[in-house]
């Protein structure tokens, strides 16, 4: 009996009564409360704590006793709006369930030595050996000198040259190209370009060619200038005959035309 | 020491104190050993001996990490460090540790089978928390509907641990864990026999 009032001992004791529930309009720090019961790391913790407070045996677990107070821790965390995780209540349903199969009549088993493993509370009672075994395993790593806690280790940084490593963006990969172009801009690369052949230089020569005496069409085709040049020449020809400074002389047809200076 | 060894001292002395990782005894042996061919195992641990005594009483350790060994802050100055920087302690949270025990002895290990060892979700910041740190990591997919991510521990962890392996990690906690169970079957026997006698 004094292991059931544990519970109810952190609320109060009013004239040798306990109090289970909270008195409206009665203040109580709630961050006491509340601190003691979101301690709990879910469950099967809130589970162990209650056995283990009440010295219970794992083994053998008083499951009416141990679901009463659960459903008041439960009770007790809802009134303080804690908000419970979907897994307390589906302890709370199982815990009743387990509550209910112990109840009914168990059916006549062919074999006594099975009647252990029909024992509804054999899960229960793995599943919080299983967790409390990690509680231990949590509780060992929790003594371990950790590194960027209990260690801090000392190394003396090497300055190990720069390496190269494109660490751009694409602002700089823009700024960059601008460069260039603007670089570009300032840079005119020399053209190397064919001597333009004028019309009227060609007309002069021609001039000069035919001032002694006629010239055949032929010899006044310069070879190196190709077929601008043979244009060209041409056109100083038409021109000259236009303006009646030469005159074109052809004997017949097909022959070679020699050109003289016009009369 | 003799004269070789105090030839070696510099040397080891140079590498413990730049390693940015814990050095193990072989790796120094056999990085002065391509300079010193006669050099032999012994002389590296003499020597590392020497430099640990030498910073007796300085504020600095050489630290026994698994099979290796890190300068680090000697313990009690390490609250100094915490000033320097302005900070607490991290604190590792009970979910947390419970979270990376099971993972540590069970891994691989999906969330979902933790979650069904702790009764209770595990939440998304202590799963940030283990990666962040660089303590987990996921090996693989379990081949059942969903392809839930399979989890284990990294190398980092076991360094931050100072233990030598990861078997060794496993090990302990299978102990730790066996070793609650049994005693609870005990209990459990001797309180049969209080109740027969």
């Amino acid at each position: 009996m004094q292991a059931t009032q544990q519970l109810s001992l952190p609320l109060a004791i009013v004239q040798g009564e306990p109090m289970v529930n909270l008195p409206k309009g009665l203040y109580i720090p709630p961050n006491a409360l509340k601190v003691l019961l979101t301690d709990f790391e879910g469950p099967l913790d809130l589970l162990s704590h209650l056995i283990r407070t009440n010295k219970f045996d794992i083994r053998d677990i008083p499951v009416f006793e141990i679901a009463r107070q659960y459903q008041e821790y439960i009770g007790l965390m809802q009134q303080l709006d804690i908000e419970l995780a979907g897994e307390y209540l589906f302890m709370a349903a199982w815990l009743t369930e387990i509550k209910s199969r112990l109840l009914l009549p168990k059916p006549p088993s062919l074999d006594e030595e099975d009647e252990d493993e029909d024992d509804p509370r054999i899960e229960l009672m793995q599943k919080l050996l299983e967790y409390e075994a990690y509680q231990q395993g949590a509780r060992w790593l929790d003594s371990l000198k950790i590194v960027g806690r209990d260690v801090w280790p000392i190394s003396i940084e090497v300055e190990t040259p720069p390496e190269v490593t494109a660490q751009i963006d694409l602002d700089d990969l823009t700024a960059a190209l601008q460069n260039v172009l603007q670089r570009a801009l300032t840079k005119v690369a020399h053209q190397v370009s064919e001597d333009p052949i004028e019309i009227s230089d060609k007309i002069e020569w021609v001039l000069s060619q035919i001032s002694l005496e006629p010239v055949s069409m032929l010899d006044l085709l310069v070879a190196q200038e190709g077929k601008p040049g043979l244009v060209v020449t041409f056109i100083a020809l038409l021109e000259l005959w236009r303006q009646q400074q030469i005159e074109l002389q052809q004997d017949e047809a097909y022959a070679d035309i020699s050109i003289r200076r016009a009369a | 020491m003799t004269e070789n060894q105090q030839n070696f001292y510099p040397i080891v002395q140079a590498l413990v104190f730049s390693s940015d990782q814990p050095l193990s005894a072989q790796t120094l042996f056999e990085l002065l050993q391509l300079e010193y061919p006669d050099i032999e195992l012994a002389d590296v641990q003499t020597v590392l001996a020497e430099i640990k005594q030498s910073l007796a009483g300085s504020g600095l350790v050489l630290a026994e990490v698994g099979e290796a060994v890190r300068i680090q802050v000697a313990d009690d100055y390490l609250d100094w460090v915490y000033k320097l920087y302005q900070q607490n302690p991290p604190k590792l949270s009970r979910a947390l540790l419970e979270t990376l025990a099971i993972m540590a002895h069970r891994q691989p290990i999906t969330r979902a089978e933790i979650e069904a060892i702790r009764g209770v979700s595990v939440s998304s910041p202590i799963m940030a928390q283990l990666k962040q740190q660089g303590w987990i990591k996921a090996l693989g997919q379990k081949d059942v509907p969903g392809h839930p991510t399979l989890w284990g521990t990294t190398p980092k962890l076991l360094e931050d641990l100072g233990l030598s392996s990861k078997q060794a990690l496993v090990d302990q906690l299978e102990t730790i864990v066996q070793r609650f169970i049994q005693e609870q079957e005990q209990e459990q026997s001797q309180n049969r026999i209080d109740l027969d006698l």
